[in-house]
């Protein structure tokens, strides 16, 4: 097609003849990832882990070969969701569980970390420009000791 | 002039939404979400909302819950945007400039390339009314005003609503008609404005304004219910409150 070479056009092996208004139809591939990087709500240690229902988390976890789940935290045995729209991906689905209270910074995480559309902006900037990229990745990925660190140090401009 | 912009395209949105309709409001889309808050609250109690932005709405399934209930021929209406929409109706979420190598390059259509098909009725709104947002023809066709031959379309473009004005689709004609102005705004206003012809422009009446009642109801219980979606839209046009 003219602009994806890779979406194939084809006879609808269903349609009921030649002026059927599905006589054809237009193939898609598949999108698939090696990794996906996932924030949760919740997980427990035999991976169940509970995603935003209202995202595309779970279509991203089944598109990937590995999938890293971070969580606001861990507990012992995941069996209902812990919150609104809160969905539940079996630990079989699961490869890695971390635990990392708003990681979801500077993207939102529904009742745990807000929408930090300053930070994105100061993050668009800096990746616009080597010096400035080498500035953040110093400041906010490679000094901050650990995520309790990270959060200490961007949450003072999020608004509550 | 934000505030009556905002009270002019929900109004016209409240209007056109048909009683009993099941009708969506995407994500970022408070003018929609108001407008369909207005109905529901006035002239068309009956419909069923889903308010995807709504953080009460209860939704396990991402969008593709949302796009297989659009497939199933369950949507009755549908607002999308783009940045620019052309005289055919066509929308544009992909680029500005050559696809090959774009000016800018935008997230994309989120679906709008099935849901401007399978949503029996769509408005199109935009908040900005220019000549580089209404062209004679989009950069890109994320999603075409007409259907191409032997395609099945159950649905498709209905109207327009911008912060000037409303315009009609002509099915016949597969183009955008001027079909009201709003008030404080001339014909004349709207087509400079506009980078296509808008055709016949005589006798185009003033888009309606509000009744008290659906007044009230906008500044009461839709602007309460906005609050779960879209709090700093609220601010921007009712300014900030305090609440009890």
């Amino acid at each position: 097609m003219r602009v994806r070479s890779d979406f194939v056009h084809m006879p609808n092996p269903y349609a009921a003849g030649p002026d059927d208004p599905d006589a054809t139809v237009v193939l898609v591939p598949a999108v698939t990832a090696d990794v996906a990087l996932l924030h949760g709500f919740a997980a427990d240690r035999q991976g169940t882990a509970e995603l935003d229902g209202r995202t595309d988390d779970r279509l991203a976890a089944q598109a990937a070969d590995y999938v890293i789940v971070t969580v606001e935290r861990v507990v012992d045995a995941l069996v209902t969701p812990t919150q609104r729209n809160g969905t539940l991906l079996g630990g079989w689905q699961v490869h890695a569980i971390v635990e990392v209270p708003h990681g979801s910074h500077p993207t939102a995480c529904a009742e745990h970390t807000p929408l930090d559309a300053e930070h994105i902006r100061e993050y668009l900037a800096a990746a616009a420009d080597p010096d400035a990229w080498q500035a953040y990745w110093d400041r906010y990925v490679r000094i901050p000791d650990d995520p309790a660190a990270y959060w200490d140090l961007v949450s003072g401009a999020v608004a509550a | 002039m934000f505030r009556e912009a905002v009270v002019s395209m929900a109004g016209a949105i409240a209007r056109a939404v048909r009683d009993g309709e099941t009708v969506a409001v995407g994500t970022l889309s408070p003018i929609p979400a108001a407008g369909c808050l207005l109905a529901r609250a006035t002239r068309t109690p009956n419909i069923t909302l889903a308010m995807l932005d709504d953080k009460r709405q209860a939704s396990v399934g991402g969008s593709k819950e949302f796009f297989d209930f659009a497939q199933r021929g369950k949507l009755d209406l549908f607002f999308l945007s783009g940045i620019q929409i052309d005289a055919e109706a066509n929308i544009n979420l992909s680029v500005v400039g050559d696809y090959a190598a774009p000016k800018v390059r935008l997230p994309g259509g989120a679906g709008s390339g099935m849901l401007y098909y399978w949503a029996k009725r769509v408005i199109l709104f935009k908040h900005d009314h220019t000549p580089r947002a209404f062209p004679e023809r989009v950069d890109f066709i994320t999603s075409p005003g007409h259907p191409s031959p032997g395609v099945r379309r159950p649905g498709g473009p209905a109207l327009v609503v911008t912060p000037l004005c409303v315009m009609q689709y002509d099915r016949d004609a597969a183009r955008l008609r001027l079909a009201s102005v709003h008030p404080g705004h001339t014909v004349e206003e709207v087509q400079a404005a506009t980078g296509f012809d808008l055709g016949a422009t005589a006798d185009v009446p003033e888009t309606a304004g509000l009744s008290a009642e659906e007044q009230a109801a906008l500044d009461g219980p839709v602007r309460e219910h906005l609050l779960h979606a879209y709090p700093e839209f609220v601010t921007a046009v009712w300014g900030e409150t305090t609440h009890a």
